[in-house]
C-alpha cells in the first residue's frame, strides 16, 4: 500500500528521470524505512522523502525542458539549411497572413463605432443614370418627416477654414449634420452636448470639434466648451468634443475624418417644390422591430406619393429609393478586393505549411535510421517524440516571432501605399487572435510532421528500418509528391491572378489622362464667405490670385478649377438647348459641371478641339459663355458643331440662369479616375458662375501652376503670394499633380503589389518544394540509379529520367492550377481593366514561367543523379 | 554525455550535498544507499539526502561526466540485482579536488581574519 503510494508520488518527477532512477529511488526508500528505528523513525523517513520529492519535482521538469531545448538547438545547428528555410518559410507565411487578416478583420469584421451598428442603414435615391443618388434638402425633410420605420439623419462632408487656438488658420475636413445625427448613431460627444434643433438656425452658430483637433489646436482644454472659435471667418460656439474613436459614417472611408462638425442648415419651413441639389447622405436607424424590407417598401410608398406630387422634379427616369445596410454600403468595393487578397494570402500560408511539412518529412526520413538506432539502444519512444516535439516547438515559436516582425512591416507598407484604399485602414493594428491562429497553424504543421516519423516507427519495427537501410516508405513519398502537385497548382492560381492584375494596372497606367501632370503643382484655396460674400468678391479674389501667381518667378501657366482631374469631381446639372424641346419634362442635356478661371486648360495642357478656352475677357458683364468636352459634344450634339449653340442651365432654388453660348470644345479628361470613362462635362467661367443653390458661390478652387521650379520652392512662393493677398486664407493640399495621379491609382497599385508579392512567394515556395522532393528522391534512389548506370544506362538517360519525373509533377500541378484559375478568376472581373478574366497571354506566360521554374527546380537534382558512381552507390548499404 | 576538455572549475562551487556525495565516492564505488548512509554518518546526521535528492544529484553528475555508473559488481552472492554502483571519474576527482582547494582557500582567508579559533596542535 505505502509502496504504491510512494510509486504514485514518484510521478512528480519527469518521465525520463523516473525511467532511469525510479526503481533505485524506491529501493533506497525501502532500505531507509527498514533501517529506521520505530514508528516515529519510519514516519520521519516518510516525511523527509515526500518533502524532498515535492521539492525537486518542478526543478527537474525545468531541467528536462532545458535539456530538450539544448538537444533541439544542437540538432538545428547541425542542419542550418533546413532550419533557415523552415523558419523563413513559416515566418513569411504567418507574417503576411497576420498582416492581411488583421486588415480584413478591422475592415470587414470589426463593429462600426456606433450603438447597435447593424440597425443602421443608408437611404439614397436611385435613378436610371445613378444607382446611388444623394438626397436634396426637401427630399431629406420629406423622407424623415413621413417615415414611420426609420429615424433618418443627413450629413454632407466638406472642408472649412478653422482658426483660433494655436497655429495658423487651417483648412480642415468638416461635416455638416442634421441635429438628430447623434441620436440616430447612438453616440454622444465625450464632452459637452450634441446639436439641438435650434443649432441649425444661423444665429445660434454652434460647432463640435473632433478629439484630435481639440488636442492639437486647443491642448485638450475642457474649458473650450462654451468658448468661440472661428470657422470660415465666422465665430461659432464650441458645444461639444467628439469621443476619440468616433467618426461620422461619411468619413469612415476617408483617411482624414472630419475635424469640425457643423449643424446642417436645413430649412423645414422652406418651399419643397424645387427638389434638385443632391448632396446629403441619408444615414438612418431602423426603428424597433422593423426590417430593412419593411423600411424599404415604406420608402417606396413615400417616394411614389412624392413623384405624383412633383412630377416634373422626378423625371430622371425610374425615380426610387434604396435602403441598404450601412456596413454593406461602406464595404461595397473593398469587399471583393479584400476577399481576393485574403484567399491569396491564405494560399501562401498553405504553401508555406506544405513546404515545411515536406521539409519535416524529408528530415524525418533521414532521421529514421538515427531514431531506429536509438530505439534499438533502448531510448523510449516517448522520449524521442518529446525531443522532436521540442524541436518543432522551437521552430514554430521562432518563426511566429519573426512572423510578427514581418506582419508589422507588411502592415506599415500597406498603410503607406494605400492610406485611402480601404475603409478604416489607418486604424488597423496587428490582431492577436489572427497572429495566434497563423502561429497555431505553423505549430500544428511542424509538430504533426515532426512527430509523424517517430509515431510511424512504432508501427514498423525498428529492426526493419535498420535492415532496409533507412529508405523511405513509398506511401510517404506519395504524400510528398501530392504536396508538390498541390503547391504548384496553388502557385499557378496566384500567378494568374497577379498576372491579370498586373496587366490591368499597366493598361490603366497607359490610359492618357487628357492632361500633362509633369511640372504642375496644385493646391486648394477657398475664399471665406464673411469677406467674400458674392460673385464679384469671389471671382475678384481668384482673378487677383491668378495674376499674382502668374507673375511669380518660374511660373509658366496658372489657372484654377472647382474640380481637379482624378481628385475632385462634381455631379451633373441638366440644361435646355435653344431650339430643342424637353421630352416628358426632361431637359435635353446634362453634364458634370466645373467652374474654371482663364489659363486652367493651358496650365494642364488640356487640348482644345474647337473654338476657344476661357479668357480674361469673359466677365460678368460680357456675353455668358460655356465650354464643353468632347464626350458632351458627341453625346449631346451628334453630327453638329456645338460651338455657337445656346444652352440654359436648370434653375432649382438658386440664381436665375441666363442663356449661355458654347464658345469652345475641349479634349476629354479622365476626371473620375484613369479607369473610368470620361463623362459629359461643361466648364463655366468663374466670373459668370451662378449656383443652383441660393447664395452659393464657387469659393473653393484647385489652383494649378505649371513651372520649371521644383515643387517645394514653388509651394513656398505660392504661400507667400497668398499671404500677401489674404493672410487668413490657408493653402491646402499643396502637391505635385503627379502625386494626385499616383494617389488615384494607389488602391489598384496596392492590390497589384500585394498579389504579385504573394505570387512570387508562392512560386518560390513551390520551386523549393519541388526541388526538395526531387533532391530527396534522387538521394533515396542512388542504389537504383547506380544499378541502371552499371547496366549501361547513359548519363543522358538518367538525366532524362529524373527530369521527366519532376516535370510530370509540375505539369500535373500546372494543369490543375490553370483549370482552377479559369474557374476562379471570374470573381476578379471587377478588379480588371481592359483584360478578360481568361486572358490567354497571361495564362500562357504563367505556363511558360512555370515550366522554366520547374526545369530549374528539377535540373539540379537530375544533374546530381548523373554524378552517381555505381560502385559507390552499390557499396553504400 | 560526458563533455571533455572542460575545466573542473566550471562546476564550482558545489552545494554541500554534492560535495559530500563526491567525498563519499572518493574511496571507491558505492551504491546509492551506501552513499546516503555515509553522508549522514560523516555529518552526524546534519545532511540527510533523501533518495530523490540523491538521484537528482547523481543524474546531474552522470550527465556532467563527474560520476559514472560502475560496470564492475561486487561478489554476485552479496550483490542485489537491482543495485547500481557509482564511481568517481578522473574528471570527477578533479572536480572534488578543485572544490576542496576552493574551500581551503576560503578557510585560510577566514583564518587570517581570526574567524576560526586556533585549535590545539
Amino acid at each position: 500500500m505505502s509502496r504504491r503510494f510512494f510509486r504514485a508520488l514518484l510521478r512528480v518527477l519527469p518521465f525520463d528521470f523516473r525511467a532511469d532512477y525510479g526503481r533505485e529511488i524506491e529501493r533506497r526508500f525501502d532500505e531507509e524505512r527498514l533501517d529506521a528505528p520505530g514508528a516515529t523513525g519510519r514516519a520521519r523517513v516518510w516525511a523527509a522523502n515526500v518533502a524532498a520529492l515535492l521539492a525537486i519535482g518542478p526543478g527537474e521538469h525545468v531541467h528536462q525542458l532545458r535539456q530538450d531545448m539544448a538537444y533541439a538547438l544542437r540538432g538545428m545547428r547541425r542542419n542550418p539549411g533546413f532550419v533557415t528555410v523552415a523558419i523563413i518559410t513559416l515566418a513569411l507565411g504567418t507574417g503576411v497572413n497576420t498582416a492581411i487578416f488583421s486588415i480584413v478583420h478591422a475592415v470587414l469584421l470589426a463593429p462600426l463605432p456606433y450603438t447597435d451598428p447593424d440597425r443602421l442603414v443608408v437611404v439614397s435615391n436611385r435613378v436610371d443614370a445613378n444607382p446611388r443618388l444623394a438626397l436634396s434638402d426637401p427630399e431629406y425633410l420629406d423622407y424623415s418627416e413621413q417615415s414611420r420605420s426609420l429615424d433618418i439623419a443627413a450629413m454632407s462632408p466638406g472642408f472649412v477654414t478653422l482658426s483660433g487656438g494655436s497655429g495658423d488658420p487651417q483648412r480642415v475636413p468638416s461635416v455638416a449634420v442634421s441635429t438628430n445625427t447623434f441620436a440616430v448613431l447612438g453616440r454622444q460627444p465625450a464632452l459637452g452636448r450634441g446639436f439641438v434643433i435650434g443649432d441649425a438656425q444661423t444665429e445660434s452658430a454652434s460647432v463640435i470639434l473632433s478629439d484630435s483637433i481639440w488636442r492639437e489646436r486647443f491642448e485638450g482644454d475642457a474649458s473650450i466648451i462654451g468658448r468661440s472659435v472661428n470657422v470660415q471667418g465666422r465665430a461659432r460656439t464650441v458645444v461639444g468634443i467628439l469621443p476619440p474613436d468616433f467618426v461620422m459614417p461619411v468619413n469612415l472611408i476617408a483617411s482624414a475624418p472630419a475635424a469640425v462638425v457643423l449643424p446642417a442648415a436645413l430649412d423645414v419651413a422652406a418651399a419643397r417644390n424645387e427638389r434638385g441639389g443632391h448632396y446629403l447622405a441619408g444615414i438612418a436607424r431602423l426603428r424597433a422591430g422593423v426590417s430593412i424590407a419593411q423600411a424599404s417598401s415604406e420608402m417606396d410608398a413615400i417616394v411614389a406619393q412624392l413623384v405624383r406630387q412633383y412630377p416634373d422634379q422626378h423625371n430622371q427616369g425610374h425615380f426610387g429609393t434604396v435602403v441598404s445596410p450601412l456596413r454593406e454600403e461602406l464595404l461595397g468595393e473593398s469587399r471583393p478586393v479584400l476577399l481576393v487578397l485574403a484567399v491569396a494570402v491564405a494560399v501562401v500560408l498553405l504553401l508555406a505549411c506544405a513546404n515545411v511539412a515536406n521539409l519535416m518529412l524529408a528530415r524525418g526520413e533521414t532521421r529514421r535510421r538515427e531514431l531506429a538506432v536509438r530505439t534499438a539502444l533502448g531510448a523510449s519512444r516517448f522520449r524521442m517524440a518529446r525531443q522532436l516535439l521540442t524541436e518543432a516547438l522551437l521552430l514554430a515559436v521562432t518563426a511566429t516571432l519573426i512572423g510578427l516582425a514581418v506582419a508589422r512591416s507588411a502592415l506599415e507598407v500597406v498603410i503607406a501605399i494605400g492610406p485611402d484604399a480601404l475603409p478604416r485602414i489607418s486604424q488597423v493594428s496587428i490582431n492577436p487572435i489572427v497572429l495566434s491562429f497563423a502561429g497555431g497553424l505553423a505549430l500544428l504543421t511542424t509538430v504533426l510532421f515532426a512527430v509523424l516519423p517517430s509515431l510511424q516507427l512504432s508501427r514498423t519495427q525498428a529492426g526493419e528500418t535498420l535492415r532496409e537501410g533507412g529508405r523511405g516508405s513509398s506511401s510517404r513519398v506519395g504524400v510528398r509528391r501530392a504536396l508538390v502537385v498541390c503547391q504548384v497548382s496553388l502557385a499557378v492560381v496566384l500567378l494568374v491572378a497577379a498576372g491579370l492584375l498586373l496587366k490591368s494596372f499597366s493598361r490603366v497606367m497607359s490610359v492618357p489622362g487628357g492632361f500633362d501632370a509633369d511640372g504642375v503643382l496644385t493646391a486648394r484655396v477657398a475664399a471665406p464667405s464673411t469677406r467674400y460674400p458674392g460673385l464679384a468678391e469671389v471671382s475678384g479674389f481668384f482673378t487677383r490670385l491668378n495674376e499674382q501667381l502668374a507673375a511669380a518667378p518660374g511660373v509658366i501657366g496658372v489657372g484654377a478649377s472647382s474640380g481637379l482631374p482624378l481628385a475632385v469631381s462634381s455631379g451633373d446639372w441638366s440644361f435646355d438647348i435653344e431650339g430643342r424641346s424637353r421630352v416628358n419634362g426632361r431637359r435635353p442635356g446634362a453634364a458634370d459641371w466645373y467652374v474654371v478661371t482663364p489659363g486652367y486648360f493651358e496650365a494642364l495642357r488640356i487640348g482644345v478641339v474647337r473654338g476657344r478656352t476661357p479668357a480674361p475677357s469673359d466677365t460678368s458683364s460680357s456675353t455668358p459663355v460655356i465650354f464643353i468636352n468632347e464626350t458632351a459634344a458627341r453625346g449631346i450634339f451628334p453630327g453638329e458643331d456645338p460651338v455657337g449653340k445656346h444652352v440654359m442651365l436648370s434653375r432649382s432654388r438658386g440664381f436665375e440662369q441666363p442663356w449661355r453660348t458654347i464658345a469652345g470644345v475641349v479634349a476629354d479628361v479622365r476626371q473620375r479616375g484613369l479607369d473610368r470613362p470620361s463623362r459629359p462635362e461643361m466648364y463655366i467661367p468663374h466670373t459668370q458662375f451662378l449656383h443652383f443653390s441660393p447664395g452659393q458661390q464657387a469659393r473653393s478652387m484647385s489652383v494649378v501652376m505649371r513651372s520649371e521650379l521644383p515643387a517645394d520652392r514653388l509651394v513656398s512662393s505660392v504661400r507667400g503670394e497668398l499671404r500677401r493677398l489674404d493672410p487668413e486664407i490657408p493653402l491646402a493640399d499643396a502637391r505635385p499633380m503627379t502625386d494626385v495621379l499616383a494617389l488615384s491609382v494607389a488602391d489598384r497599385k496596392l492590390n497589384v503589389l500585394l498579389l504579385s508579392a504573394f505570387a512570387v512567394v508562392a512560386i518560390v515556395l513551390a520551386a523549393v518544394g519541388t526541388y526538395g522532393v526531387m533532391a530527396y528522391d534522387v538521394l533515396q534512389r542512388r542504389r537504383e540509379i547506380g544499378i541502371r548506370v552499371a547496366l549501361g544506362a547513359s548519363r543522358r538517360s538518367v538525366l532524362g529520367l529524373v527530369l521527366a519525373q519532376g516535370l510530370t509533377l509540375v505539369a500535373i500541378g500546372a494543369a490543375i492550377g490553370l483549370t482552377a484559375s479559369a474557374l476562379v478568376t471570374r470573381s476578379m472581373a471587377k478588379m480588371l481593366f481592359e483584360v478578360g478574366p481568361r486572358d490567354l497571354p497571361v495564362f500562357a506566360s504563367v505556363a511558360i514561367l512555370l515550366a522554366a521554374t520547374g526545369i530549374l527546380a528539377t535540373y539540379v537534382p537530375a544533374w546530381r543523379a548523373t554524378r552517381v558512381d555505381p560502385l559507390v552507390a552499390l557499396r553504400e548499404d | 554525455m560526458a563533455r571533455h576538455n572542460r575545466k573542473a572549475d566550471e562546476l564550482l562551487p558545489l552545494t554541500p550535498g554534492m560535495f559530500h556525495v563526491l567525498i563519499a565516492l572518493a574511496d571507491g564505488e558505492k551504491h546509492g544507499y551506501a552513499i546516503i548512509k555515509e553522508v549522514a554518518r560523516r555529518t552526524d546526521g546534519a545532511i540527510r539526502l533523501s533518495a530523490g535528492t540523491l538521484y537528482t544529484l547523481i543524474r546531474r553528475f552522470v550527465q556532467e561526466g563527474v560520476v559514472a555508473e560502475s560496470s564492475e559488481r561486487p561478489d554476485p552472492a552479496l550483490d542485489d540485482e537491482r543495485r547500481r554502483y557509482y564511481r568517481l571519474t578522473p574528471f570527477g576527482r578533479d572536480v572534488a579536488r578543485a572544490e576542496a582547494a576552493r574551500m581551503e582557500a576560503t578557510l585560510s582567508m577566514a583564518r587570517a581574519k581570526n574567524l576560526i579559533p586556533r585549535t590545539r596542535t
